[in-house]
């Protein structure tokens, strides 16, 4: 329980009317994306660093749980007041603060939208590439807490190759700056790194700056369709294989590609089994050149068609399937456990067909997507949450998933993170010691185990959860 | 009109995606989870099962809706919020009544025809009189409250005389051949007289015979707005008859809003079996069922179209009056950024939460600024009231006109 009288410093510290504590608002911040909940015991949405710091520090002498919250997306439980204690609504820190043309940097606040901070950047003919696909919800805030990746990760990797400064919060309340604006930075540990991913367990991030690169002059798309999906993986591994970096290496397999016709027709045939779209960009030679070299591997690894948009609106029609899969999974099933697991691209091909022998053996519906060009693939269990009989063998396929993906020297999450989903299997990954460095890490920053409690994983039996 | 134990289902079909956080405007504007569809799902399930109840913070949160549809057109699962949020308000209503104010409006003052006649013209007299100017210099309004200071800055220009009181003298054309029968706004009653006489003189200039009966009272949306559903069943029921009374062949409306709720009759009551199959809003019968036939006159004028949320999203009507604004000689239609974003204005909520629905409406005035037209074309004229204030606001003399208003100056 929050007493009352740190209920009244939080009004004191935070403006009252930013400080919530009416069971509906309660309500409102018991749930991210995942299907579970749990209700804080107060929320507050504060202005500035210095009031978190405060926050904080309030929080750490009465130890009560801070639980750091930008969109509320998080795919993996990350946001869930599990204990209670307190969520730190992170909306009104939304404030782009600086997009610096000389060093081509932005400095941002961590409550504005990832999409946000594209138009921005775009503006200025500057790009930040990361684009998870809820760029429109996600915050930078969060982005930079789980690491998030998107498609044009290929080529661009994921958030953390971006960040090049932090200010944080920690446990005691002090306030933290790491890195700054230089490419090149080696001083001292890479705390950086340490903090991008931590998914809240470390630190409230309040301040953020990002490299920007240069907005790329032009992009083409192409789709191929092929009749096996062996072929289709084939052409990515022969696109790497010939020094092709796209933009984006997408896959569909056959039942995805059924459910969106059925969802929104845009023109799969039905009898296929397979298909890739692809985006390359560059200076417009280049993307020309690229994208003639990557609709003749497609041929060779005979592809029945080759699609190559002549222009932004069929680009936007090759890409409307692709957009429209997350509605047609959803408009098919009561629930949908969209999954993330992540192996070496050479390898995609052997963790597509463990997906579907998977399937198989447990009777799943198991669409399956991937951004296949990092090999971060998304099967997508559809599946009932009240039909428990079928939850058990959910649970059975997912566990197997991972075996799968480890086993193939992969990992249990590309982009959502560990959070509660997937606290269970960090043994399998890292091994008792690899649990062990991270619980001394947690324990020496936060002794009082404040900052997002039971996320990641647990700490020792005995210790305060 | 299903209650909200029975919408339960509904509530349970969201996935938690976040998605609709792209679309609602009021989220955008407050960025709080609670001003998002996907809250007010959940608050309205743990509603239905009893799991919370209904308090003044569970009103003020069901009450941040504009019921603009945004997010029912952008969700993965088709959740309808926009029906929970009125079931919320229902069993709200339910519990606790209406505040007296507002019963007294939804229940007598927009069903009665005769009261609306009389303020309509006192309302007249007080613009008229110069008291509005005179009241507005001596801020003597807003001292006393600032609601009822801003629910007077938003107040519409009211016309001189009623349509209804106008009806009593229009001759009608007989001899057509397509038999329509014509609903009556409440704003096209006193305030826009001027498009009910536009609507008259295009139909009649399409071969329609017009029929307008008078009695036909308030649509019903503001009271099934605030989860009076027993007054908006027996409007629906009562219209309903009066309209199909007329043996048209057609149902017309030139309001989004009204025509959204007419369509919506026959889920409301067993009655109007029959009956919404027949409402089309003016743009579509004319693009559609007519073909538009302008006059020669040229409007000369660079036209952007707003689209009303109970037009495109609500009656799923929104290329027919881009398309009859195209076939009037003079005009060239210049498509604004995100036209169907609404305005901000969803009936008294600029009332309700005006600081709110101005932050809705800057935007839409910004991007209304970006393509700098010589009018702005609006097929609601409730959208229309809240945009000549946000212009008013932004000092652009720009008019609102519906697109009919347009055809019509074209003969
Ligand atoms: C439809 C959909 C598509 C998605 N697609 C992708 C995708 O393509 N790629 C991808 O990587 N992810 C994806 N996600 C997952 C999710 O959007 C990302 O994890 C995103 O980064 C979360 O951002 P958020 O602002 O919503 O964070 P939240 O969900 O609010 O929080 C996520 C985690 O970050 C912590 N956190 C948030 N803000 C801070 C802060 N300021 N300081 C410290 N900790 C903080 C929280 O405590 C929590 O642990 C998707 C989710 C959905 C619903
Ligand atoms: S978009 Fe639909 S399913 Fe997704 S959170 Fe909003 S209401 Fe729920
Ligand atoms: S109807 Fe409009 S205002 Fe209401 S929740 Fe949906 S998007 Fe938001």
């Amino acid at each position: 329980m929050v007493p009352t009288p740190v209920i009244e410093q939080l009004r004191r510290i935070a403006g009252k009317e930013n400080v919530f504590t009416e069971p509906e608002d309660l309500t409102c911040y018991s749930y991210d994306s995942t299907h579970l909940s749990a209700l804080p015991e107060v929320v507050v949405a504060p202005l500035t660093t210095a009031e978190i710091s405060e926050i904080v520090k309030l929080a750490n002498a009465e130890r009560i749980p801070i639980i750091p919250r930008g969109g509320g997306t998080c795919l993996s439980g990350g946001t869930i007041p599990t204990e209670g204690g307190i969520v730190l609504a992170m909306h009104r820190m939304n404030r782009i603060i600086e997009i610096d043309q000389d060093n081509l940097t932005a400095t941002v606040q961590p409550g504005v939208i990832t999409a946000t901070l594209h138009q921005a950047v775009e503006k200025e003919g500057l790009f930040y590439p990361p684009d998870p696909q809820s760029m429109f919800m996600s915050t930078i805030g969060g982005n930079v807490a789980e690491n998030a990746g998107g498609p044009r990760g290929v080529k661009y990797g994921v958030t953390k190759d971006y960040v090049l400064g932090l200010e944080v919060v920690t446990a005691d309340g002090s306030v933290l700056r790491v890195g700054g604006k230089t490419i090149k930075n080696v001083s001292g540990y890479d705390l950086m790194r340490l903090f991008t991913g931590s998914e809240g367990t470390l630190g409230v991030i309040t301040e953020i700056t990002l490299r920007l690169v240069p907005l790329p002059e032009a992009k083409r798309t192409l789709l191929a369709l092929f009749d096996t999906l062996d072929d289709a993986a084939e052409a990515v591994s022969s696109i790497i294989k010939n020094r092709i970096i796209p933009t984006t290496l997408e896959m569909m397999d056959h039942k995805i590609m059924e459910l969106i016709e059925n969802f929104k027709p845009v023109g799969f045939p039905m009898d296929v089994e397979g298909a890739i779209l692809i985006e390359v960009d560059g200076s417009e030679n280049d993307v020309n050149t690229q994208i003639a070299r990557v609709a003749d591997i497609c041929t060779q690894c005979r592809s029945r068609e080759v699609k190559v948009a002549k222009d932004a609106a069929e680009a936007a029609q090759l890409w409307a399937g692709r957009r429209a899969a997350f509605g047609a999974l959803c408009a098919n099933s009561r629930t949908v456990f969209v999954e993330d697991a992540t192996v070496p691209r050479s390898k995609v091909p052997d963790m597509v067909k463990r997906i579907q022998e998977i399937a198989k053996k447990y009777e799943l519906s198991i669409p399956t997507l991937g951004h296949t060009g990092d090999g971060n693939m998304h099967p997508n269990i559809l599946t009932d949450e009240r039909n428990t009989e079928e939850m058990k063998r959910v649970e059975a396929a997912i566990d197997e998933m991972f075996e799968a993906a480890l086993a193939l020297g992969g990992t249990l999450s590309g982009e959502h993170g560990i959070g509660l989903i997937k606290r269970k299997y960090m043994p399998w990954q890292f091994g008792e010691e690899g649990l062990a460095f991270m619980r001394s890490i947690k324990r020496a920053v936060d002794p009082n185990n404040i900052l997002n409690p039971g996320k990641m994983f647990l700490m020792e039996k005995g210790e305060k959860q | 009109m299903k209650n909200l134990k029975e919408m339960r289902e509904e509530a349970q079909k969201c996935l938690r995606c976040g998605l609709c956080q792209v679309v609602c405007p009021l989220y955008n504007a407050l960025g709080s989870e609670p001003a998002v569809a996907r809250a007010k799902v959940r608050l309205a399930r743990e509603l239905a099962d009893g799991n919370l109840k209904v308090t003044p913070r569970m009103k003020k949160i069901m009450s941040l809706c504009l019921n603009c549809k945004a997010c029912v057109a952008n969700c993965p699962s088709q959740v309808h919020t926009d029906e929970l949020v009125l079931a919320a308000r229902a069993r709200i209503k339910d519990e606790d009544g209406l505040p007296f104010m507002l019963g007294a409006a939804l229940k007598q003052f927009l069903p009665s025809n005769n009261l609306q006649g009389a303020a309509a013209k006192a309302s007249y007299l007080y613009q008229q009189l110069g008291l509005q100017k005179a009241m507005r210099a001596s801020g003597l309004i807003k001292a006393v409250s600032p609601d009822l200071a801003n629910m007077e800055a938003v107040m519409p220009k009211f016309a001189p005389r009623t349509f209804r009181a106008e009806l009593e003298n229009m001759k009608l054309k007989r001899g057509g051949k397509i038999k329509v029968a014509y609903f009556l706004s409440c704003m096209t009653n006193m305030v826009n007289t001027g498009l009910g006489k536009a609507v008259v003189d295009v139909l009649e200039r399409h071969g329609c015979d017009v029929y307008i009966p008078a009695d036909v009272q308030c649509c019903g949306t503001p009271q099934l707005a605030y989860g009076d559903t027993e007054t908006a069943e027996a409007l629906a029921k009562n219209n309903a008859r009066l309209l199909a009374e007329t043996g048209a062949d057609y149902i017309v409306t030139d309001c989004g809003t009204c025509g959204d709720m007419l369509r919506k009759y026959e889920e409301l009551v067993p009655e109007a079996a029959g009956f919404s199959a027949k409402v089309l809003d003016i743009n579509e019968f004319l693009v559609d069922k007519l073909g538009v036939k302008p006059g020669d006159k040229p409007v000369n004028a660079v036209v952007t179209y707003h689209d009303s949320c109970h037009l495109n999203r609500g009656q799923k009507v929104n290329r027919q009056p881009r398309e009859l604004l195209k076939a009037i000689p003079g005009v060239t239609l210049k498509e604004m950024a995100e036209a169907d974003r609404c305005c901000g204005g969803a009936g008294s909520f600029a009332l309700t939460n005006y600081e709110l629905s101005m932050q809705v409406l800057d935007r839409k005035i910004n991007n209304i600024k970006a393509v700098n037209p010589d009018m702005v074309a609006a097929g609601c004229p409730a959208c229309k009231m809240q945009l000549e204030h946000g212009l008013e606001r932004h000092n652009m003399k720009i008019p609102v006109v519906h697109p009919v208003e347009l055809l019509a100056k074209t003969y």
